[in-house]
């Protein structure tokens, strides 16, 4: 199980690696379909099957298929540049090492994460994730859920409006 | 039903929306007056139900006086963007740059902004929150690039989108943290379960960078400039109002009731937070060509003056701050009206374009010139009144520094406030200059924000009845 979960982090963090580094596009998206399927191995670990099919199904199925679809009607080519080391750069890498240091100093602590409400561990496996997923989607969560509905179609008449092509 | 206004706005959005898909060219033009007449029915209904209170969802959605003068706010300022807006898409502008196209769209997507930062504010808990959030601001993004052929607007919505998304994704990542240690979704219930610790520290941190890139607070302000020189001019005054003041709301949440209990004194740090806003604000200001980056840089140093209200004993500088708030609304959308209606008959922006207005529209320029002294807090203009109010709360809290710092920077703000008014009452007119024609939707919003302007500082009730509401609502916070 343990060893099941670092190969699995490796992959990922590797593979997350390679969106940055690969100069190509598609070597790009192909590396973050693996680091989202290496998530959606940690997830089954975690007991949360739910996330995990929504992650390979949404993530690596449906958004990636989208981005290689842009990146072969657009025709990108690779530019041939490198990330340059200048001060912008190290200041936001010194930045973001900070903030990663903070982020898992948290997890050495003795904070006690996770809900402590109604929703806790043993009340999650006793239900099953999907049926509670799925009750507070439509009972507590309701507003939301229906906002988010609005926001959808607010995105597709943007998205209209900005990328139609001109009438005259 | 409290949820009526948000319903009636979103109601009206879709009508819109339908009926633009089946009206003619010419039929277009009623558009933007079932867009307002909603907006009207919406601001009734709130001022109807202002008095009570009222839970809907079980506590996801909570209706109560002090969130129904936010919700006035945001309808205020959006009825005002509808007027502001009205003759660049009915196509009754001189300068065929300032046309916009597609009405139903425009207000249909303008109404969706509006109803999410009216749930907004009535949110209880974190997804309501953030879905909310994101509804009020991805709206915005396409607001900003509705001009898509015009380089401007186009680099200015990429960058409003791309920092907007990089602000979210901060603020959810404290929201996030927030959750873990809270263990609830339930701000009430994060608040109480809260104590100071690493991570909380660090989740403060991140939603305050958050909140400073919503607010356009220093040093979180850099896409303010480009962002509002590139939008239509109407968005312009929507971001600085509405969006500004949902970024207060958010701001109010987040602090009075989820990290309130726990931190128990952040004055200094939102003292220093106010200063540097507003001087930078200010210092900038000064050197600006373009009205519309001139605008972008008061604004932040209005915010500056805004998060003033955040300071001293909870909550005594709420009423301060709704009274400014309002104040500021009818204020800038005052000068607003007049930027709006001298770019829709000339096209022109930059500051020096204003150069004898007071000959050629005597009575648009002294519309605008009130509005400049309003922001600048002459007196007895609103802007006066709620620059007392708001310096007051800073000195009850002991902090006179800051007062001194906030008076000092009142004072420059007049410098460059007085700019416009020099091109405008000063320079000589250009030789050809005639009188500008202003179409009646624009004389009857001038005239609307100007009374409002005048009146918000002269009447008396209004500090007291928003005293009241804030006092009236129900606060979980309390300990502080």
């Amino acid at each position: 199980m343990l060893l099941t979960f670092y190969i699995l982090g490796t992959v990922s963090v590797l593979s997350a690696l390679g969106v940055l580094v690969c100069r190509s596009p598609v070597y790009s998206a192909m590396s973050l379909v693996c680091s989202f399927f290496c998530l959606g191995g940690i997830y089954i670990l975690m007991n949360v099957e739910f996330v995990a099919v929504i992650q390979i199904l949404v993530y690596a199925g449906a958004i990636l298929v989208l981005f290689l679809f842009v990146i072969m009607l657009l025709n990108i080519v690779p530019t041939g540049e490198s990330v340059r080391f200048n001060l912008p750069v190290l200041i936001a890498f010194g930045i973001a090492v900070g903030l990663f240091a903070q982020i898992s100093g948290l997890f050495l602590g003795d904070i006690q994460f996770g809900p402590k409400d109604v929703y806790t561990a043993e009340a999650i496996s006793e239900e099953g994730s999907i049926g509670l997923i799925g009750r507070l989607l439509y009972g507590e969560f309701v507003l939301p859920f229906e906002a988010i509905s609005i926001l959808l179609l607010v995105a597709v008449i943007g998205a209209v409006i900005i990328g139609k092509r001109r009438l005259n | 039903m409290f949820m009526l206004p948000e319903l009636i706005i979103v109601l009206t959005a879709f009508v819109v929306l339908l009926l633009d898909l089946f009206f003619a060219e010419e039929q277009k033009k009623i558009l933007p007056v079932l867009a307002l007449i909603g907006v009207l029915i919406a601001m009734g209904n709130v001022i109807f139900w202002m008095p009570e209170q009222g839970v809907v969802f079980g506590g996801r959605f909570v209706f109560d006086s002090l969130g129904a003068w936010f919700k006035l706010i945001f309808l205020a300022a959006s009825g005002a963007t509808i007027l502001l807006s009205w003759d660049r898409l009915v196509g009754k502008v001189s300068d065929a740059g300032s046309r916009l196209e597609h009405p139903g769209e425009f207000y249909s997507i303008l109404l969706f902004t509006l109803s999410g930062m009216m749930f907004l504010i009535s949110a209880r808990d974190l997804v309501t929150l953030y879905v909310s959030l994101e509804l009020a601001t991805i709206p915005l993004f396409v607001l900003v690039a509705w001009k898509r052929e015009n380089a401007f607007s186009g680099e200015a919505g990429l960058k409003y989108v791309i920092l907007g998304i990089l602000s979210s994704a901060v603020l959810i990542y404290g929201l996030g943290i927030l959750y873990a240690l809270g263990g609830s979704m339930v701000l009430e219930e994060i608040g109480k379960n809260l104590s100071p610790s690493p991570a909380f520290w660090l989740a403060t941190a991140l939603i305050v960078a958050g909140i400073g890139f919503k607010l356009a607070l220093v040093p979180f302000h850099m896409w303010a400039a480009d962002v509002y020189q590139g939008a239509p001019t109407p968005i312009t005054a929507h971001l600085s109002v509405a969006s500004k003041s949902a970024g207060l709301a958010l701001m109010f949440l987040l602090f009075f009731r989820v990290l309130g209990p726990a931190v128990s004194e952040w004055n200094g740090f939102l003292a220093i937070l106010a200063t540097i806003t507003m001087t930078l604000g200010n210092g900038v200001a000064i050197v600006q060509q373009n009205i519309k980056r001139f605008m972008a840089f008061s604004s932040i140093s209005q915010a500056g003056y805004l998060i003033m209200g955040f300071i001293g004993p909870f909550p005594e500088g709420m009423p301060a701050m709704i009274f400014y708030l309002l104040a500021y609304l009818f204020t800038n959308l005052l000068v607003f009206a007049v930027i709006v209606f001298y770019a829709n008959e000339t096209g022109a922006e930059a500051i020096s374009d204003y150069r004898g207005l007071s000959r050629t529209n005597p009575l648009m320029a002294l519309a605008m010139m009130i509005g400049l002294f309003s922001l600048a807090g002459i007196p007895p203009l609103s802007g006066f009144v709620g620059k007392f109010f708001l310096f007051s709360v800073a000195s009850k809290a002991g902090l006179h520094w800051l007062v001194a710092v906030a008076a000092v920077n009142s004072t420059v703000s007049l410098y460059y406030y007085l700019r416009i008014v020099r091109q405008m009452y000063i320079e000589p007119a250009e030789e050809n200059a005639v009188r500008l024609p202003v179409s009646p939707v624009l004389a009857s919003t001038v005239g609307l924000t100007l009374l409002g302007t005048v009146l918000v500082g002269i009447l008396p009730g209004f500090y007291e009845n928003i005293a009241q509401s804030v006092a009236a609502a129900e606060w979980w916070s309390i300990g502080r």
